[in-house]
């Protein structure tokens, strides 16, 4: 079943279109990486799918709703949750006022509930509760941010370069994650990925943008056994 | 001399209002909102229309006062900023806030001849009449009492709302990263309309204060903006403890400067001087601001750059 589905989508800042004619879905308990080189318009796409850029035309329907005028707290509440790359959490908070911001829609019950599913997929996150998020290292920041979308229920993620922040041993642990997220709370994931092998590895089908337009689309290990797309624009 | 002190703190407090409700403008929409002074003048009139009426001390009218500049408030957010939230620059904000200011303080001015032919009293030029409370000796002016009451009051609810509520959270989490918060599925628009509220609700509370110490017209608020905006650059912009800090600090020392200046025979006309030089000493000892000396602790609020 198609989670969500792109159809084309032109979107951008002001006058300037930065993705064209962008189509591509999401089906359930799957991950979807977005790779290209750096300005090929992947991050704009995240930021489109989520209301936070201008939609010049297309559509977006997310479990078969048309929702490409939605403002983002309302895709938040159907189940789209956004991971952007830098400032996703909130650093003068603490971890618990993070947290609690993002269940402050849910009742304590549920809240509740949630969080001892968080906690049993990131046991670390229990003696974080009362540090402030600016004293936290990246990883944990990381850490911080997946619970906080985990904890709107979503069906859907959407990271923009988890990995980013993270040391070069911590980039494997983390996109483990991503697959965790999947397999074990059995949410579908796009994923924007600076590290395209790494990305594609752990991914079902991929998304390659180039300067805002889609290359290829298709399965994840197709992309990665094509030797000329791979090479030209991912460097493999 | 007790009149010097308690002029000095009935100021003060009136300032540390002001200055608190122009620091949550600042750190919602970046605004630097000129037409502060004017929902003071919305409270003034709020309360002293409602004690007209009535025949009871604008005390009395105080919550009415907070509730009608609140709403005023509101109203410029909603349909003036809100809808230029994101799109404009600031200095776009700050004419559109000039704009404002000349909107409602002319809007005063209708109202006040409107008032006058309604209940014949005068509405340019007023002043409360206060009660006083005998203490060892001393003839303590009610609105001393009273402001100070309402500044403690006001402020420690504001901190309770901010730190100890799930709305204050959100307001915390939208004022640092509005985008991120709106991905969370705070509605931002609501979080800051709340803080626009309760911006000019503090401004109007200050306000019903202004006329028991001062005669005061639809214009007075104009007067009060720029000691506001003085206390909340030397707080520290954006800070709301730093805003309350400035406030004390710009209204002691320009009622006590002004003092000593009229002790050697210059007019207090000129006080201004005094003080601007005292801000200008205190950003180059600590360009942040005075709270740029607890940054990052306690009750300071600051959006991410």
């Amino acid at each position: 079943m198609k989670l969500l589905e792109v159809r084309g989508l032109r979107a951008g800042y002001g006058q300037m279109e930065v993705v064209s004619d962008v189509a591509f879905e999401v089906g359930d308990r799957e991950i979807v990486a977005v790779v290209g080189p750096n300005g090929s318009g992947k991050s704009t796409l995240l930021k489109a799918v989520f209301g936070l850029c201008r939609i010049f035309s297309g559509e977006i329907l997310f479990k078969g709703e048309d929702v490409t005028r939605f403002p983002p707290h309302k895709r938040s509440r159907l189940g789209i949750t956004y991971l952007p790359q830098t400032g996703n959490v909130f650093e003068s908070l603490t971890v618990r006022e993070n947290l609690m911001l993002a269940a402050h829609d849910l009742d304590e019950s549920e809240a509740g509930r949630r969080l001892g599913g968080v906690f049993s997929l990131f046991p670390e996150l229990e003696g974080l509760m009362r540090r402030r998020v600016r004293t936290l290292s990246g990883g944990e920041r990381q850490i911080v941010a997946l619970s906080m979308s985990l904890l709107r229920n979503p069906s859907l993620v959407m990271l923009d370069e988890p990995t980013a922040a993270l040391a070069p041993r911590l980039v494997k642990q983390a996109l483990k994650r991503v697959v965790e997220l999947r397999d074990e709370a059995g949410v579908s994931v796009v994923l924007v990925e600076q590290n395209a092998l790494s990305a594609l590895e752990v991914s079902d089908r991929a998304l390659l943008m180039v300067s805002g337009t889609v290359k290829f689309w298709g399965e994840a290990r197709e992309l990665l056994e094509n030797r000329e797309l791979a090479k030209t624009y991912l460097g493999l | 001399m007790l009149d010097l002190l308690v002029g000095a703190l009935v100021y003060s407090n009136l300032l540390a209002l002001l200055a608190v409700g122009l620091s949550l403008a600042l750190i919602t929409c970046r605004v630097s909102n000129f037409a502060q002074g004017d929902f003071a003048m919305v409270g003034v009139y709020a309360a002293y229309t409602l004690s007209v009426i009535a025949g009871v001390t604008p005390y009395a009218w105080i919550p009415a006062a907070f509730a009608v500049g609140g709403f005023v408030s509101l109203l410029a957010y909603l349909l003036v900023f809100e809808p230029l939230r994101g799109k404009a620059d600031l200095v776009t904000l700050m004419v559109v806030s000039m704009a404002l200011d000349m909107v409602i303080r002319y809007s005063l001015h209708v109202y006040a001849d409107l008032m006058q032919q309604q209940f014949k009293v005068y509405t340019r030029l007023f002043m409360f009449d206060d009660f006083f409370v005998e203490v060892a000796g001393a003839r303590i002016p009610g609105v001393l009492l009273a402001s100070t009451a309402a500044v403690v009051a006001l402020l420690a609810s504001l901190y309770v709302l901010l730190y100890r509520t799930k709305l204050g959270v959100a307001m915390r989490a939208a004022i640092e990263n509005p985008g991120l918060a709106e991905t969370l599925g705070v509605s931002v628009k609501r979080v800051f309309a709340v803080s626009w509220f309760l911006s000019g609700a503090l401004a109007a509370t200050a306000g019903v204060f202004l006329p028991f110490r001062v005669m005061v017209n639809p214009d007075t608020g104009w007067s009060m903006l720029l000691p506001t905006f003085a206390a909340v650059t030397v707080g520290g912009i954006g800070s709301l403890s730093g805003s309350v800090a400035g406030a004390y600090l710009i209204g002691l020392s320009e009622t006590v400067l002004a003092y000593q200046l009229a002790r050697i025979g210059i007019s207090t006309a000129y006080r201004p001087l005094l003080t601007f030089t005292a801000i200008i000493a205190t950003l180059l000892a600590s360009p942040k601001g005075i709270s740029g000396l607890w940054s990052g602790r306690g009750w300071s609020l600051r959006r991410r750059s």
